[in-house]
């Protein structure tokens, strides 16, 4: 088996060794599936693993790599899929006692892609029970129970990408595929230590994947860098005449490294700097009370690549109900998502008590709110765009707080107004979330940033930069 | 009827002025209901529409729910009454389209090109 060390490499040292014919696909497979056959359990991370397919793919890149068919940086990478992604010859569980036993006979359009860039699938990720749609009390929401953080496994992974946060994290794969309705993806990639990327709405098909909200969802990657997640949205993106939201592909596609990159200017040896400088607004209305020490490593970090060239300044997001709408759209969305399996009374399958009765809550909202909700969407769009004439992206801490325990009750511990989830999953926005310090009891901190729509790329390149310059990224947890 | 004159997105100086005060009213109230600090009740209207749902659900579904389901149900719903209240003060005029989109089927690029008519030319 492989070493640790080979394991928590990033998807493009693996890629470049596996190309370069130094590390097995089939070898790495069997390493990331024995480390999660006896790490995956003492963190609930899974629900499948996938195994006869993993080595099935891993033959065949191998074979593909050594005939000289390289087909390009996720060829032979192992990763794991959220258990909302369906899988052709697998249960597709939502994380959801209610469908244990649900299978589809296709693959999703985002599994697919992974498919034709030669990426192996070794499992089918953890999560909150529904994608948490329906809301959620505790950590144990899951027919996998709670996930564990791999930092502290007396705390919660966050959710609901749960498992693929545990799986980064742990180094159980090298790279996982999350997603995000309202913080799925920013929170448990800040709670996990991980670099998380929500892209921009209608970027990756979500044909194949469960509905939480239709007009809300996002598919995107989870990994160890900016750059990981940049090479997985490359692979990923694209429109989708299945997705009904899907961009056209000129404003879908997502090439990275850029075809042309522009021409850049060296600050010192050997670090380039956009010939730009970045203009970053530091969000001051993001959170009401952020915990201390996540105020001061955020903070810390905005000035970090304020040294470093960047240009920074304080931001503000615009006054107004948008909470509000992005909760109204989500509930309407998903009790139309989760019509029928309210109707026939098969809520009360759901482990956790504030989802056995979401849903009834869900469906009270009126069409005349929705549509007033909808309005209002429309507005904020103008109106947060206008906020990206002075900042290429706006900068906020991932969450106000680390990772809660285990038996928290979310409800309460984690209840704090979200404008700006509540904005940037309204209207679309692009954003990342990039480990930036350790709390108390050995717990990561994220940062995040947005960016307008469309700008996934100055996200990478923003997070990227900040990644050349700390280590964050790069620290083990003791798994 | 006529359409409106001015263009959907540009309001008057005294109109903009009046949707950002509201605006920033409800986002603070939204806020406030969200703090540590006791809640004001809701108002009659308010406290009206929370029965109804109340009522609704239980109709519905009131025997699979324990009793403190119910109370927890009845919890929820007044807790989501302020934000709604609120989002509800947020003028938005007969113009102001939602984000909602129909998307043709089948897409332009795939349509085929409409019949001509039929018939005998002259």
């Amino acid at each position: 088996m492989l070493s640790d060390d080979v394991l928590y490499l990033t998807v493009r040292e693996l890629g470049e060794r596996i190309r370069a014919k130094q590390i097995s696909p089939v070898e790495l497979t069997e390493s990331y599936l024995d480390r999660s056959q006896k790490v995956g359990p003492q963190l609930n991370a899974y629900v499948t693993l996938t195994h006869d397919l993993a080595l099935a793919q891993a033959k065949q890149a191998e074979a593909e790599i050594a005939g000289g068919n390289y087909r390009g940086p996720l060829h032979g990478i192992p990763y794991a899929a959220k258990d909302l992604l369906a899988v052709k010859g697998y249960k597709t569980t939502w994380g959801a006692r209610a469908f244990h036993d649900q299978a589809f006979d296709y693959d999703a359009t985002v599994i697919e892609k992974l498919n034709a860039a030669g990426a192996i699938l070794i499992g089918k990720a953890a999560m909150i029970e529904l994608a948490g749609g329906m809301g959620y009390r505790y950590a144990s929401a899951s027919l996998t129970g709670p996930a564990k953080n791999p930092w502290n496994t007396a705390y919660w992974t966050g959710g609901s990408s749960s498992g693929p946060g545990a799986i980064v994290s742990a180094a159980l794969a090298a790279f996982a595929i999350g997603t995000e309705t309202w913080g799925s993806i920013v929170c448990p990639s800040a709670f996990c230590g991980v670099t998380g990327l929500r892209p921009t709405f209608g970027r990756v098909s979500r044909h194949g994947a469960m509905a939480c909200a239709y007009s809300l969802d996002k598919i995107g990657p989870m990994a160890r860098s900016a750059e990981d997640c940049a090479l997985v949205l490359a692979a990923i993106a694209g429109h989708d005449p299945l997705d009904r939201s899907s961009l056209p592909e000129n404003e879908a596609a997502f090439a990275y490294p850029p075809p042309e990159p522009k021409p850049r200017r060296t600050t010192h040896a050997a670090q380039p700097a956009p010939t730009t400088p970045l203009r970053i607004g530091w969000l001051t209305n993001a959170w009401q009370k952020p915990n201390a020490e996540v105020a001061s490593l955020t903070r810390a970090a905005v000035e970090l690549l304020q040294r470093n060239g960047m240009r920074l300044a304080d931001a503000k997001l615009p006054d107004g109900p948008y909470e509000a709408a992005t909760g109204t759209i989500l509930s309407a969305e998903n009790a139309a998502a989760f019509r029928k399996f309210l109707v026939e009374g098969r809520a009360v399958d759901l482990t956790d008590p504030l989802g056995r009765i979401g849903g009834y809550v869900h469906q009270q909202v009126s069409a005349d709110d929705y549509m007033l909700a909808l309005q209002i969407r429309a507005i904020f769009q103008e109106r947060v765009d206008k906020l990206f004439d002075d900042f290429d992206v706006i900068a906020a801490p991932s969450l106000p707080v680390a990772a809660t325990k285990l038996d928290a009750n979310i409800e309460t511990d984690l209840a704090f107004p979200d404008p700006l989830g509540g904005i940037g999953n309204l209207c679309g926005l692009p954003a990342i979330s990039v480990p930036c310090g350790f709390a108390a009891a050995n717990l990561p901190v994220g940062l995040q940033f947005l960016a307008r729509v469309r700008y996934d790329r100055v996200l990478v390149a923003i997070a990227s930069l900040f990644q050349q310059h700390t280590q964050w990224h790069q620290q083990r947890p003791p798994v | 009827m006529k359409k409106p004159a001015h263009k959907p997105r540009r309001i008057s100086r005294r109109e903009f002025a009046r949707r950002g005060a509201l605006a920033a009213a409800s986002a603070a109230f939204a806020h406030d209901a969200s703090a540590q600090t006791p809640e004001p009740a809701l108002s009659a209207e308010g406290q009206t529409e929370v029965d109804s749902k109340v009522a609704a659900v239980l109709r519905q579904y009131g025997t699979l729910l324990t009793n403190e389901e119910k109370l927890d149900l009845r919890r929820l719903l007044t807790e989501a009454q302020k934000p709604l209240d609120a989002m509800r003060q947020f003028i938005t005029e007969n113009w102001d389209q939602p984000a909602d989109v129909l998307k043709l089927y089948p897409e332009a690029a795939a349509a085929a090109e409409p019949p001509a008519p039929e018939g005998r030319r002259k």
